[in-house]
């Protein structure tokens, strides 16, 4: 069985990934600035993950269909914990 | 095997849904999460990332029929996930040698539940792999891969 087209350069990828550790690793011990790490951390583990299932899962090849399936679980998860939002800002213990 | 992951990101995505309500929510979670090492966290991390990268290498040597490069990239990839739980006993045993369990809070619990359940999916994936055989590896047709997704809370945790 083949998939029919062209691979990706995997190493460049793998390299690309490395990196984002990095930036996230580093932006995670920063002192001070937690806001901007935070927002850092999560940017660059998104980006890995895009770059993960675009790349080495292929889904960049798929079909339409695909990317409904791998996206409606995230909506719900989503939905989930917006869902799940007001339960902390109305009854959050005291910090 | 989209289906399969479309599962999998509903149970973790349930997971972290859970773990971001408590951790708003809640208090302490910063004071146990400083007992966490983040160096490891991202080793870990880095294991998993080049994991990943030796199971699609091993995907297209199967699909070249080269078999060499199919064993030494399987092989790699096993070595991988090996390592991988490697590095998560040596985080556990330090933990618990330092008395946090999973009874001994909220925050340990979704540590222990989250990681373990992660570390059990590193098993799975690996056990057709090992046996050197490239059909199951083919018939996913995109090849099993690890999604970044736990690094980012292993690293906020650090954050507190």
């Amino acid at each position: 069985m083949t998939t029919g087209h062209a691979h990706p350069n995997y190493t460049v990828v793998w390299l690309w990934l490395v990196a984002l550790l990095g930036v996230g690793l580093g932006a995670s011990l920063v002192p001070g600035g937690r806001a901007v790490a935070l927002v850092v951390i999560f940017a660059t583990a998104f980006t890995k993950a895009l770059l993960v299932a675009l790349n080495f899962m292929h889904l960049r090849f798929e079909s339409g269909l695909i990317y409904a399936i791998a996206l409606i679980p995230v909506v719900f998860a989503a939905i989930l914990a917006i869902a799940l939002f007001p339960d902390f800002v109305w009854h959050a213990a005291p910090r | 095997v989209w289906w399969f992951l479309a599962s999998e990101v509903m149970v973790f995505g349930g997971l972290i849904a859970s773990y971001l309500v408590f951790r708003l929510g809640g208090s302490g979670w910063a004071e146990a999460s400083h007992h966490l090492s983040a160096p490891l966290a991202a080793l870990n991390t880095l294991v998993l990332l080049t994991s990943s990268y030796t199971v699609v290498r091993a995907f297209v040597a199967a699909e070249r029929g080269d078999g060499r490069a199919l064993r030494v990239n399987l092989g790699a990839t096993v070595l991988g996930g090996v390592l991988f739980l490697a590095i998560k006993a040596v985080e556990y045993t330090t933990e618990i040698r330092a008395g946090f369990t999973p009874a001994s809070g909220i925050f340990w619990s979704f540590y222990y539940t989250m990681t373990g359940l992660h570390a059990h999916h590193r098993i799975e994936p690996r056990a057709p792999a090992s046996r050197g055989d490239r059909r199951p590896l083919l018939a996913l047709r995109g090849p099993r891969v690890d999604l970044p997704l736990s690094p980012p809370l292993s690293l906020v945790r650090t954050r507190g």
